[in-house]
Formats: structure tokens, C-alpha cells, sequence
């Protein structure tokens, strides 16, 4: 996993937990800690951060990551805004991800091993997006959905009929988007 | 106390913390350096690429691709040993002298085990990329098990080796090798560049095959047509031939309506004739076939010539042409009658597009850097051309535009040839023109060892026994290649009282031709130089020589083509000697006895040329005193016949120019006139010729002329036997 991940981690963590909470998180993960956004680390060090991320907030697992997706996304919104300037609302932003999101992102972090999405448009309502990665983080993508109709200023309910974390062999995410009042 | 420990421990933290950011920096360093070198190689990569593409698109030969080939992978690798093996037609691979060495010394010993190798496929590092398609690597060639140059690799310090395939399509066509001086693991990135090598410089190949088929593609098309040109101009030549006798025959009966007709079955016939000699011409070219005759020549007398010619076309058009050229300008080195032809083609060009207009033919001589220069233009007030037709006015079957060959004529093949005549002399032709304002086609040819004077005629053969020397014995030139035939047919030719001396070929025939005039030419066919179909043309297209009788003496029984080209008569080999003796001594009755007939009037001078030739004289001709002069430079008349009203210089001028001449004031002239003489054209007369003839009754004025000229060349025969 890119370190730029571990970065937009350490950042949010030590915003809302303060920086002892990191220092103790590194020390119960039992990991070196430094992180090089161009660096690759291996995946079981995310999994064993987010481990004891859960033990000393005493939230489950999903709820770190959502948690987590759900904060670094205005960091990234702020750092790279022409990706969400380009959009009005959160459903075409999504639609970008495999071709312009992802493929920038490739080109900053070579060797990115960023998920590739399918998507299901035949309900304006309900976009319906399949997620399949080994990393089974469906919950990081819920949290950055989250965070984005939050950045578009619209309402936004999600369903996850089929889960990898619960056997399915890939996860599925029915996103609802509406506009407040709307 | 405790505010001090959690001070400390702040401190321990915030060390700790430091000490990460020190070393995530470090490693961000790191991979940007990583990345940045990547990112040079990959650069270096691309600019060998680009530099093999260029190469591949740009070298005019495979070898000067291969080379740069060598000299950039050898760069880019820095490895001090490359070389190319070419596939041979068995499948094999052959060693080339195509090297790069970085120490030429100290490579001396492997580069000569391997050039005396060849490999087979699967042997050796070239056999195995050979036989695989794909680069190979070896790590270390010494320790190699199929490496037979091993040994000498060793002894060279060569370690590390890798191969790459040149394809062609699918097919290997070369291998090209490369050796380190230490050993080296395979690099995959080295690899995979290395075979886009291998395909740009298999495109090259590619290349050359396909213009190389082209170029045989093309060389067949333009055999094939001079082939066809061939079969149509013999039976066209019969054509033409049968119908002169046909109109000769209508004059004679005086069947005057028979005459139009006639006339238009030879004139359709010789245009025709004329179209299958271009695309003859352009088609020899296209094949590499077309031979240039060069010699030296006084260029003064061609331009006029040419201009003479035209005369009448332009005065069709109501043009005047206008020539300036100076007779000092001299003498050139090159095929007189291409440039002729060239000439002829510009000047009639401007004759047809121009009306009511002026024709200016200049010929000068121009000092540049790159030597000596003979300029000739031909500037006219025509209808001028555009920047596009300009730029399509030289290509292959192409006129100006499809109109123009309605309107004007011709195959539009004239000017392409004429260039590349010029081009094939070193020179070439230009064209400044406006349209609607006139054209200035420009000859440009290099002036090329050209004597400064006139040249001097090398001393003829020890047989040769000059005409001028015995009015009694006529000069026989015999040109044959065959010794003995030389020796039999001078043996024979002087037991029968005839001068005869000898050239063992086409070239040397015509220079002798040219410098000693014999009475008459006998000419072998079948010759390695030039053959006698050539120097026959060539005689009769030299105005020096045209009116030297050639007899044909061959075993090619084609008498057609060699009267339809202008010989006097044709001798099957083996010769009949005492006939040959004869046809010889007709020729010879009119040896010595030339007559130049000048006249505005058709009718009136080929009625002349008819009765003369019966009588052996042989006749030139021309239309006004400017013309009469120009033949008269060319060869020297024994007898001149001169009408008095004439354009452009009438004979009381020609007359003129010819007691003010010192070469020409002793040749007798008879004046033939319709006018009736008044006393003071006698006195311009001036006593000074031989008799006034009035024109009159047709055959009771030629018999008279025949009478007066016979007995001046009697007295003239007397004179010079009786003045030793």
C-alpha cells in the first residue's frame, strides 16, 4: 500500500486523537512508522494500525476505516480540488473514478495498486458500483463516498447488499444520492 | 518533579518522532533518485530509438543504417565490441565487414576468427538468435558451452555477450552481436530495446527489397517498350519509305492528284515515327540503356542549324526568331546531337506557343566556380505558364495541361527527355516564365574538356591515304572490328584503285568520318563498341557526315531498316568482292562532286536534287543565303547554284559573303533567276560567276544547270591534276 495512504492516516488521527494517540497506535502496531508517500508498505501494516486504532477507540474495524475514509477525503479534496471543481454532484464525480481519479493517480505513485470499480447506471436513482480488491476495504470506499456527497452538499444513503468481509465474492454499494429538501 | 518527566518524555517523543520524518525523507530521496535514473535511461533508450528510426528512414543504404546501428548500441551500452552477420541465401550466417571497435588492436584477433566463421542456425550466439527469433543473453561467453569463439573471446577480454535478430517480416534476414569486456547478467530493458533495433533495421531491408523489385519492375516495362518501340518503327519505316516511292512515282506521271493524299499517309507516318522515338528515347533512359556519342564541336553552327530549321514553323506563326550567338564562343565536349535535339525541341516549343512574337535563341559561354559553362536560352513572348504548370512541365508524359495537347500537339515527352539528355551531360534544364508575358528555357552543360581551338585530328592510320592527296583513287573508310575482315577488304579495295583506310570500331569510324570525309563508308553491323545501326544513325545525323554513302557489309540481312536508315547500299557477308568493287565505284562517279543549291522555292530545289542525283551529284540544300552559309561551314561545296530573290538574305548578298570569304571565293557559282536583270544588278553581279540561267521550261533549265555544272567540275578536275 502507498504511504501516501499511512500519511492521510497519521494526519487524521493526529487532528482528532492528538499526537500521543499516534505514537501509541505505532507502538501497539509494533511498526517503524516511517512513511514515505512514494514508498510502498506492506498491507498488514494498515490492517495492524487500524487493529489498534479499534482497541483504543473501542469501534470496530469497518467503523475505523469509514471513519477514516470519511476524514482524509477533504484532505485530498483540498489538495487536488480540480478533480471535484469539475463535477456538480457526487454521482459523476464517482463515475470518474476508474478513468481520471485513478489514472492520475497511477501517474503520481507509480505502482499505485488503486481498485478498479464496475458500475450499474441503469437506475438514475441508484448507482450501483462493484468493488473486488483483496483488501476487502469497501468500508474505505463508504467512508470517501460519505465525505464526497458531504462535499457536494447532498444527502447520500448507502447499502452494501453483498460483502466480501461477509463471504460474497465481491461487494457491491447501492449509492443513493439526493439533493437536501430535494 | 513530574512536570520535569513528562517533559522528558515529550522530548523522547518528539526525538522519536523527528528520527521517522529523518527517515521517510531519506527514503522519499531515494526513490526519487531511483525514479530519476530510471527516467534517464528510459530517455537514453528513446534517443537510441529515434536515432535507429531516423537511420532506418533516412540511410540510402542498409549498410550506413547497420552502421549507425553498431555505433549507437555500442554507445548506449558502452560496450566495446559490435558486429553484423548477414543471412546468405542458404540459410547461413555469413560475417560482414561491418564492425564496431572501440581498440581495433586489441579486438584484431577475434575480429578475424569470426569474419572467417559462419553459423549455422542454433550455433553459437548468432546461430541460436538465428534460429529462435529473439535476442539472447550470455552472461559470460568464456564459460559458455555454445560459444565456439570462446577461446578467443578469452584472449581478448570479452566476457559478456547479446545478439539481436534483424527481421523482415517473420524472416531473419541478419543477426547483430555485441560483447562486454566483463561479464554481465541479462538486462531486459537492454533486451527489449534491442528488438525494436532489430525491427526498425528489418524495415530498412524491407525497404530496399521492395524499391529494388520496383526498379527490375520498371527496367522490364521500359525493356518491353523499347522492345515494342522496335517492331512498330520497322514497318512504319516501310511505310514511309513505300509512299515517297509512291509520290515519287505520282510526280513523274504527273498524276497531281495523288500528290495531297499521299503526302498526308508520310507526314501522319513520320509524326507517329516521331512519338515511338520519344517514348524509345525516354523508355532507353528509364532502363539505363541510353549511350551518350560525346566529342567535340563547334557549337556556333549547331545553334544556327537549329534555328535554320525551325525557320519556317516560326514564320508560321508570324514569330521572328532572333539569334545571338557569337562564333568565338567555340567549341564543346558533348553529344552534339542530343543537344541538337534538345535545342530543336525548345526553340519548336516556343514556335508553337508563340504568335506575333519574337523567338530569341542566345548561346554563351559563363566562367563559374565549378568550371566552364555553355549557356544556351530560348526566350519567347508567348503564352507563358503558371507556377503549377511550370512544376509539372518536365515530368514523363505530361504537357502543361490536357488542352495543351489538344491545341498544340505532340507526346509531351520532348522537354522530359531533352532534361534528362542535359542531366545525363552534367547540366540540366531551366525555366523562368510568366504567363501570358513569355518563357525562357535555359540549357545549361558543363563546357568540358574543350580544347581552345579547334581540335587537331590525330594522325590517321598508316594505311591511309588522304582523298585530298589523289582526285584519282577515292577514300574508302572501312569499319569493321574484325581484323582479318579489315585486312582482306583493304587488300581488295586498292587492287581495285580505291584509297582505304580502316577503324576497328564505331567510335573511331565516326571520328574518322568525321576528320577525313572518304568518299564513301563500308560498315559492319555486328560491332562490341557501338553497333553499325548506331554509327549509321549517327553519320546521317551528323551533318559533317550525312552526306558520306555508307555501305552496309554484315550478316544481319535486314536490308530494310538499313535503307530505311539512310545507307546507299547493303552487303551481305561473305562479300562478293568484285560486286562490292562496284557499288563502290557508282558511289564514287560522284565523288568530289558536291553541289549546294540555294533556293526559296520547293519545288524548284527538289526538281534540282532529283536530276542532280541521277546524274551522281551530291546535293544540299537551303532555303536563303543565312542557311547557304551555314551548310556552306559545314562541308565545302564543289559547285554552288544560287537563286537571287530570296527573305532573309537574297543572293545578291549571299554572293557577297561569299567573295568576301577566302575559303569559298574560288567555289564557281551558277545563279539561276526568274528575274530579268537589269543593268545594275549585272554590275552587283559583278562578272564573278559562272553563268546566268534564266528560270524557264522545267527539264530544258535542268538539263542546262547539269550541263553548266558538269563542265566547271571538268576545268576544276584539270586545274587541280594539272597544278601538282
Amino acid at each position: 500500500m502507498k504511504g501516501v495512504v499511512f500519511n492521510l492516516l497519521e494526519a487524521v488521527v493526529r487532528r482528532d486523537y492528538g499526537d500521543d494517540t499516534w505514537e501509541a497506535l505505532l507502538e501497539a502496531a509494533n511498526t517503524d512508522g516511517a512513511y514515505s508517500s512514494l514508498g510502498n508498505y506492506p498491507d498488514e501494516e494498515m490492517m495492524k494500525l487500524v487493529g489498534a486504532a479499534s482497541s483504543a477507540l473501542k469501534m470496530p474495524a469497518d467503523d475505523v476505516v469509514r471513519w477514516f475514509g470519511r476524514n482524509a477525503l477533504p484532505l485530498l479534496a483540498k489538495k487536488h480540488p480540480h478533480f471535484f471543481a469539475a463535477h456538480k454532484s457526487t454521482r459523476p464525480f464517482l463515475l470518474t473514478l476508474n478513468d481520471v481519479i485513478h489514472s492520475e493517480v497511477r501517474k503520481l505513485y507509480p505502482g499505485a495498486d488503486v481498485p478498479v470499480f464496475t458500475y450499474d447506471t441503469s437506475s438514475s436513482e441508484v448507482l450501483v458500483m462493484h468493488y473486488k480488491s483483496p483488501r476487502k476495504l469497501c468500508a474505505l470506499a463508504e467512508g470517501f463516498i460519505e465525505a464526497t456527497a458531504a462535499y457536494y452538499a447532498e444527502e447520500v444513503s448507502l447499502e452494501q447488499p453483498e460483502c466480501m468481509n461477509r463471504g460474497d465474492h465481491k461487494c457491491v454499494l447501492r449509492v443513493s444520492v439526493k439533493k437536501p429538501g430535494g | 518533579m513530574e512536570s520535569l518527566n513528562d517533559a522528558e518524555v515529550q522530548l523522547a517523543r518528539l526525538k522519536k518522532r523527528l528520527d521517522r520524518e529523518q527517515r521517510a525523507r531519506a527514503e522519499s530521496e531515494a526513490i526519487a533518485e531511483k525514479a530519476l535514473s530510471e527516467l534517464y535511461t528510459k530517455k537514453k533508450e528513446i534517443e537510441l530509438l529515434q536515432l535507429i528510426t531516423v537511420a532506418a528512414n533516412e540511410a540510402s543504404t542498409v549498410d550506413d543504417a547497420m552502421r549507425t546501428a553498431l555505433e549507437g548500441v555500442c554507445a548506449h551500452t558502452r560496450w566495446p565490441v559490435g558486429h553484423v552477420h548477414l543471412k546468405d541465401s542458404a540459410g547461413t550466417l555469413l560475417s560482414t565487414s561491418l564492425w564496431h571497435l572501440d581498440n581495433p588492436e586489441r579486438y584484431e584477433s577475434f575480429r578475424k576468427a569470426t569474419e572467417a566463421m559462419t553459423f549455422a542456425p542454433s550455433i553459437g550466439l548468432p546461430g541460436r538468435v538465428l534460429e529462435e527469433r529473439k535476442p539472447a543473453w550470455i552472461a559470460d561467453v568464456t564459460k559458455d558451452v555454445n560459444f565456439p569463439r570462446s577461446k578467443v573471446a578469452q584472449d581478448a577480454g570479452l566476457r559478456a555477450g547479446f545478439a539481436f535478430p534483424v527481421l523482415a517480416g517473420e524472416e531473419v534476414v541478419a543477426v547483430v552481436e555485441f560483447f562486454s569486456d566483463e561479464p554481465a547478467e541479462p538486462d531486459d530493458a537492454v533486451l527489449t530495446i534491442m528488438a525494436h533495433v532489430g525491427s526498425q533495421l528489418g524495415r530498412v531491408i524491407e525497404r530496399r527489397r521492395a524499391e529494388d523489385a520496383l526498379k527490375l519492375a520498371s527496367q522490364h516495362k521500359s525493356q518491353f517498350l523499347a522492345n515494342m518501340s522496335h517492331e512498330l518503327r520497322t514497318p512504319l519505316n516501310a511505310i514511309i519509305g513505300i509512299t515517297e516511292m509512291l509520290q515519287e512515282d505520282a510526280r513523274e506521271s504527273n498524276r497531281e492528284d495523288e500528290f495531297e493524299p499521299l503526302d498526308r499517309v508520310v507526314r501522319a507516318a513520320r509524326h507517329l515515327l516521331a512519338v515511338i522515338n520519344d517514348i524509345l528515347d525516354l523508355s532507353k533512359i528509364e532502363a539505363g540503356k541510353m549511350e551518350l556519342h560525346v566529342g567535340s564541336f563547334a557549337i556556333a553552327p549547331v545553334v544556327q542549324d537549329v534555328v535554320n530549321t525551325i525557320g519556317t514553323l516560326a514564320a508560321k506563326n508570324q514569330n521572328s526568331l532572333r539569334l545571338e550567338c557569337s562564333p568565338e564562343i567555340g567549341f564543346m565536349c558533348a553529344d552534339q546531337t542530343r543537344i541538337r535535339q534538345a535545342l530543336l525541341n525548345l526553340v519548336s516549343n516556343a514556335a508553337k506557343f508563340t504568335e506575333n512574337g519574337t523567338i530569341t535563341v542566345s548561346a554563351s559561354r559563363a566562367v563559374a566556380e565549378t568550371g566552364e559553362w555553355i549557356v544556351i536560352s530560348v526566350s519567347d513572348t508567348g503564352i507563358g505558364l503558371t507556377a503549377e504548370q511550370k512544376g509539372r512541365l518536365f515530368q514523363d508524359f505530361v504537357q502543361a495541361d490536357a488542352s495543351t495537347t489538344r491545341k498544340y500537339g505532340g507526346t509531351g515527352l520532348g522537354l522530359a527527355i531533352s532534361r534528362r539528355f542535359c542531366q545525363m551531360m552534367g547540366g540540366d534544364i531551366t525555366v523562368e516564365s510568366e504567363p501570358g508575358r513569355g518563357s525562357t528555357f535555359t540549357i545549361r552543360l558543363p563546357a568540358d574538356e574543350t580544347p581552345s581551338q579547334a581540335p587537331v585530328p590525330p594522325q590517321g592510320p598508316s594505311l591511309t591515304t588522304r582523298a585530298t592527296e589523289s582526285h584519282r583513287a577515292p577514300l574508302i573508310l572501312v569499319i569493321d572490328d574484325d581484323d582479318a575482315v579489315r585486312k582482306v577488304t583493304t587488300h581488295f579495295l586498292a587492287r581495285e584503285g580505291f584509297a582505304v583506310t580502316t577503324a576497328s570500331g564505331g567510335r573511331e569510324g565516326l571520328r574518322l568520318a568525321r576528320e577525313l570525309q572518304p568518299a564513301a563508308i563500308t560498315l559492319d553491323i555486328m560491332m562490341p563498341d557501338l553497333d553499325g545501326w548506331t554509327v549509321l544513325a549517327a553519320i546521317k545525323g551528323d551533318p559533317a557526315t550525312a552526306g558520306i554513302p555508307v555501305v552496309l557489309m554484315t550478316i544481319v540481312d535486314e536490308k530494310n531498316r538499313g535503307y530505311s536508315l539512310g545507307a546507299a547500299d547493303y552487303m551481305v557477308k561473305p562479300v562478293d568482292w568484285s560486286g562490292l568493287a562496284g557499288v563502290l565505284r557508282g558511289i564514287c562517279k560522284s565523288a568530289g562532286r558536291g553541289v549546294l543549291v540555294v533556293d526559296d522555292d520547293d519545288t524548284m530545289r527538289s526538281g534540282l536534287r532529283r536530276a542532280l542525283h541521277e546524274e551522281g551529284w551530291q546535293v544540299t540544300e537551303a532555303e536563303n543565303g543565312r542557311v547557304a552559309l551555314a551548310r556552306l561551314a559545314e562541308s565545302r561545296p564543289d559547285v554552288i547554284v544560287i537563286d537571287l530573290m530570296m527573305p532573309e538574305m537574297d543572293g545578291f548578298e549571299l554572293l557577297g559573303a561569299l567573295r568576301s570569304n577566302v575559303a569559298w571565293r574560288e567555289i564557281p557559282v551558277l545563279v539561276l533567276t526568274a528575274k530579268d536583270l537589269t543593268d545594275d544588278d549585272r554590275a552587283r553581279l559583278n562578272g564573278g560567276i559562272e553563268r546566268v540561267l534564266q528560270k524557264r521550261g522545267r527539264q530544258e533549265l535542268l538539263s542546262e544547270v547539269l550541263d553548266v555544272l558538269d563542265r566547271c567540275i571538268k576545268r576544276r578536275r584539270a586545274e587541280s591534276v594539272a597544278v601538282p
